[in-house]
This record gives C-alpha cells, sequence and structure tokens, in this order.
C-alpha cells in the first residue's frame, strides 16, 4: 500500500492540493488499482516493441512561423484569462 | 426509412420546417429536464440556424441529409461562444473561443445543435455519476444509470428530444451508454474523425462519435463528420465512402469471428444467451460464423488503466489556474517545503477545480510516469497493447467482422458501482480493446433481460478492420433488420 508520505509526494508532482481525508482515501484506492496493474507482469514481452501510434500516422510538421489568430479567437482566449493586463496573461511570482 | 432520412424528405416536401423540428425539440428537452441530460440549452442559435436552413429548403436547394435536424454534442466539444464545460467546475466559466472541427463540419451539413450534453467530468466515468453538475438518468428507467461517460448525449436520444447526438469514446464511452439506453452508438477508426476542439482526455485513444435510433441515422451521421483536419495531427487521409450505401439484408460471403475468450466467463447466462441469438440472426442472414482467439485481451483493461490515466496526467496538466479555468489561491491548504505562489495557485485550483475521479486518475498516471516506475508500467503496457493489436490483426486475416458483447451486464442503479474503486472499471472490459487497438467498434441494440424485476436493454458489438467502417454498419444494419423482423 502507498504510504502516505508517497500519496502527498505524487499530489505534489501533479500539482495537486490534497488534504489528510483525501490522502487517506487515495491511499487506499490507488494501491487497489496499482495492485490491479500487477496482471500484467504475466505477459510476456521479451523483443516485443511497445505501440508509439496506433495507426502508423507520421508527425505532421508545419513551418515554424507564427500564424496570427482571427481577431474573434484572440479576444476569446485573452478573455478567459484568469489575470490579465494589456491583452497580456499575468503570472503569479515564480521566484520568490 | 431511417428517422433522419424521413424527417429530410418532410423538410423536402415543406410539410414540416426546422424551425417546426428545433421548437419540438426544445420543447421535449423542458418536459425531460428531470432527466439531467443537458448542461446547456441553445434555443436562440438552434432557431436562428433553423431559420437560415428553411429559407435555404424554400428555395428548393439541394441540402444534405443531415440540413436542418436537430441534435445535441457532449459539451466537451467546443462551440465558439458557447459554455465548454466538460463537466468540470474548473472550466465552469469556459466560453469556448473557436469551434471543434467537428461543429464546423456539422454546421456545413446545416446540423442544428439544440444543446451541450451531461457527462463524466473530463470524460471520466462509465456512469455519468462523476459529472461535477448533475445526475443523469437513464431513460428506459430513472433508477438506473445512463452508462458513461457520453450519458448525457444517450439519454437525449434516448427520451426522444432528438434523433442523434455525438459523444466521444475513450474506452467505451459511447458504445456504453448506447448499450445501456438501447441505442446505437458508433466509435470510428482512431483518427477517421477530427478531435481538433474536443477537450482532450487521453489522446491516444479518443475518438468522437455518433448516437442515433438506428445503424442507418449513426451512419448518416458519421458521413457527416469524418475527414481529415490539419488541426488534428492524428487525421488520416483515408477512402471516405457513404456509408449507407452498401445497405443490404444479405451477408453472404461475411465472415463474422466470435472470441471464445470473451464467452469464457464472466458472463451472465442470460446476458449470453441474448448475444447468442444475436449471433445466431448474423448466421442466419449468410454470414460465416468463427470462433476467434483474443488471448491478450485478458490484459486490456489494465493496460487501458494505465495507458489513459498517464495521458490524462500530461493532458490535464494544462488545468492549472493560470491559463484558464478556476483560479484559486486561498492559503488554506497545507504547503509543501520552498512552495512559490504560482505553485500555491496550482495547488488550490487543482484542489478546489477538479473532482475526485479526476484527480485519482491524474495522480495515478503521475505516478506510473514517474522515475524509476515508467518502464515497469507505461512502457510495459505499450508493450502489451502491441500484443493486443497483434491478436486482432491476426484474427482479421481469417473474419471480416469480430462479435462480443458491449457489456458484461445491464445498466446499474445510481451508488451501485461507486465505493469499490475496481468495480466501474470493470464494466468497459468489452470495449476497451477497440481503442486500444484503434479499430472501428458499434454497439446496438439486440435484446433485453431483467434485473430486480425492471426491463433493460442489451448491446451487442461489432468491430472491424481499421478504416473498414462500411463492412461493420452493412453488418449491424443486416442484423438490426433481422432482429426488427422476430
Amino acid at each position: 500500500m502507498l504510504s502516505d508520505t508517497e500519496v502527498r509526494h505524487i499530489a505534489t508532482l501533479a500539482r495537486i492540493g490534497v488534504t489528510d481525508a483525501e490522502v487517506a482515501k487515495l491511499q487506499s484506492d490507488m494501491s487497489v488499482v496499482l495492485d490491479f496493474f500487477g496482471a500484467l507482469q504475466a505477459a510476456d514481452t521479451a523483443g516485443v516493441e511497445p505501440v508509439r501510434q496506433i495507426t502508423g500516422a507520421v508527425d505532421h510538421v508545419r513551418a515554424d512561423v507564427a500564424v496570427p489568430a482571427e481577431e474573434s479567437v484572440s479576444q476569446g482566449v485573452a478573455s478567459l484569462f484568469p489575470a490579465e493586463r494589456s491583452g497580456k496573461l499575468r503570472v503569479p511570482t515564480v521566484l520568490s | 426509412m431511417s428517422l433522419i432520412r424521413a424527417l429530410h424528405q418532410q423538410l423536402i416536401d415543406r410539410t414540416t420546417t426546422s424551425v417546426a423540428l428545433t421548437q419540438a425539440a426544445l420543447d421535449s428537452m423542458v418536459k425531460n429536464e428531470s432527466n439531467g441530460a443537458y448542461l446547456t440549452t441553445l434555443a436562440e442559435s438552434a432557431l436562428a440556424a433553423a431559420r437560415a436552413i428553411d429559407a435555404r429548403y424554400d428555395a428548393g436547394e439541394d441540402l444534405p441529409l443531415l440540413s436542418g435536424i436537430p441534435g445535441a454534442l457532449k459539451d466537451n466539444m467546443c462551440m465558439a461562444g458557447v459554455r465548454t464545460t466538460a463537466a468540470s467546475k474548473m472550466l465552469d466559466n469556459y466560453i469556448a473561443p473557436y469551434n471543434a472541427g467537428v461543429v464546423d463540419r456539422l454546421a456545413a451539413a446545416g446540423a442544428v445543435i439544440v444543446g451541450k450534453t451531461n457527462m463524466d467530468e473530463f470524460a471520466m466515468g462509465s456512469s455519468t455519476e462523476n459529472s461535477a453538475y448533475q445526475k443523469t438518468k437513464n431513460p428506459i428507467n430513472p433508477e438506473y444509470v445512463p452508462g458513461g461517460s457520453s450519458g448525457g448525449s444517450a439519454a437525449a436520444v434516448a427520451q426522444g428530444d432528438i434523433v442523434w447526438s455525438l459523444g466521444s469514446d475513450t474506452g467505451g464511452s459511447i458504445r456504453l451508454p448506447a448499450a445501456f439506453c438501447g441505442l446505437v452508438g458508433v466509435k470510428p477508426t482512431y483518427g477517421r474523425v477530427s478531435r481538433a476542439g474536443l477537450i482532450a482526455m487521453a489522446s491516444s485513444l479518443d475518438q468522437i462519435g455518433p448516437f442515433a435510433t438506428c445503424v442507418e441515422d449513426a451512419a448518416i451521421v458519421l458521413n457527416a463528420i469524418i475527414g481529415t483536419d490539419p488541426k488534428d495531427a492524428t487525421t488520416v487521409d483515408a477512402p471516405t465512402p457513404d456509408f449507407t450505401t452498401e445497405f443490404n439484408t444479405d451477408l453472404t460471403g461475411i465472415r463474422v469471428g466470435v472470441p471464445t475468450e470473451y464467452f469464457a466467463e464472466g458472463l451472465p447466462a442470460d446476458v449470453r444467451a441474448v448475444n447468442e441469438e444475436a449471433i445466431e440472426h448474423l448466421r442466419k442472414l449468410g454470414a460465416t460464423i468463427t470462433p476467434v482467439s483474443l488471448p491478450n485481451s485478458r490484459y486490456a483493461l489494465p493496460v487501458y488503466y494505465i495507458l489513459q490515466p498517464a495521458e490524462v496526467s500530461s493532458n490535464l496538466a494544462r488545468m492549472d489556474g493560470i491559463r484558464y479555468g478556476m483560479s484559486i489561491d486561498d492559503q488554506k491548504a497545507d504547503r509543501p517545503v520552498g512552495s512559490s505562489p504560482l505553485l500555491e495557485r496550482y495547488l488550490d485550483s487543482r484542489h478546489y477545480g477538479l473532482g475526485a475521479e479526476v484527480k485519482k486518475r491524474i495522480m495515478l498516471g503521475t505516478y506510473t510516469l514517474s522515475s524509476g516506475y515508467y518502464d515497469a508500467y507505461y512502457a510495459k503496457a505499450q508493450k502489451v497493447r502491441a500484443l493486443i493489436r497483434r491478436d486482432f490483426e491476426r484474427a482479421f486475416e481469417s473474419v471480416d467482422v469480430i462479435y462480443a458483447p458491449s457489456a458484461p451486464d445491464t445498466a446499474w442503479k445510481f451508488g451501485e458501482k461507486s465505493v469499490d474503486p475496481l468495480a466501474m472499471y470493470l464494466a468497459d472490459i468489452y470495449t476497451v480493446t477497440a481503442n486500444l487497438t484503434g479499430i472501428p467498434a458499434m454497439s446496438q441494440p439486440i435484446g433485453t433481460v431483467v434485473r430486480s424485476g425492471d426491463t433493460l436493454p442489451l448491446g451487442g458489438q461489432l468491430l472491424a478492420k481499421w478504416w473498414d467502417e462500411s463492412t461493420m454498419l452493412r453488418v449491424g444494419h443486416a442484423l438490426e433488420q433481422s432482429l426488427k423482423a422476430v
């Protein structure tokens, strides 16, 4: 079973704030699911190439140039910013 | 004649109008409001679209089959200017700035969109009980779940508001609700339909597809939405035939494979009997029935529940309270050592914005992708996925389609599978293989069984080779006609 410390560490890696009650429930629920994954150990995958893309499609690469969005789209995106200053996305201080 | 064809004919004859059909749908939505199928109703824009289409019918224009016929979209597909929540509080105020690829295609086909439907939050669930907003009741019997995650789209059609809708299917999220609500639901080949503007859940598995009351209508909707899109690099330039042209009820020469493993255990006797009857219908229609073996399908669920949360953890990283979405920093939660204002905003926004199942899957994915565990989980799962694909490639050397149950049992009552963390995942046992391999699959009604004194529908599944929706739909249509004739 995952420990309290492990669950809190995963939560921080996942950028999710958790309460003590959530940690306790996640400990048991995540452990049940992780145990379920153990069934895969029985599968013989020696020499098997992992799937990268299921239909065999290859990367489409476009020219590395900025394509201006329509005004309505760029304004629509900007209006979704939780915080903005003169049309730019404002973010909290990264270095304190 | 299918419902869509009949309505289209009435629109051409002008014995009805798109405005009348749209108003009837909107009235029906109000009447059925207590079922909780919709998160957003689009009365004004739908009626405006209907009026525009009516003018074109009036002018005698030759319009596509779907023109003027109302339908609905799962609330994870973006429509410009319309609130799109994916049933999450995180996106409570999200107004889509652009249209999803399928929305543009539907608009080009003249379809009218009357609403955005309820779903499991970010499509994570098999019952629609994980919506952050409301429960959706199964119109067949309101004590039961409609299936998920596209439960609202299924209920909307099953309760008769509309004759078609779109859902998305990552591990069975179209086929399971179709089975539970007595509808046809299609998951096309991976790469058939653009996912641009679909709020991503697990990108190597997600695919958009239709719900309808019959196979032909599902095929008509599919015709309207398939094709490549430069905004979705996974779409493939495959031939796009009219899926309805090959319909006939003679299946002579069609080889149907029945996976022995899928009928071996875990299937209740009455469910097995209804499925075997459906297979018997296929035989009587002229198809050859052959047992096939898909031995690695036993690993499909663990593979799916490793890969999907891994992709979820990556795709949902953007739901961070910075770029958009719920943004909170209330200083209440415990702080990890060395946290910054930025990290604190991430932690709080995701704490309040995301539901329990979503958090659990993000964390499972974070764990399996983390240093030291990647090879044991993610890399192993991608290798077993290759084995599962190989099983299907081999099976399709000797058969044209595969028949399987859609689910191990019927819909369940609310709350029945919410305690044990694995119980609901097991409902996806017959559906996840099509997503893992990318092949097309559909569920259609095959009969009913009785649970707790209630008669509930069962779905049967047809799976076909990559890009061969034509044969799958043709066999499904023949089976439907044969079952109807009984």
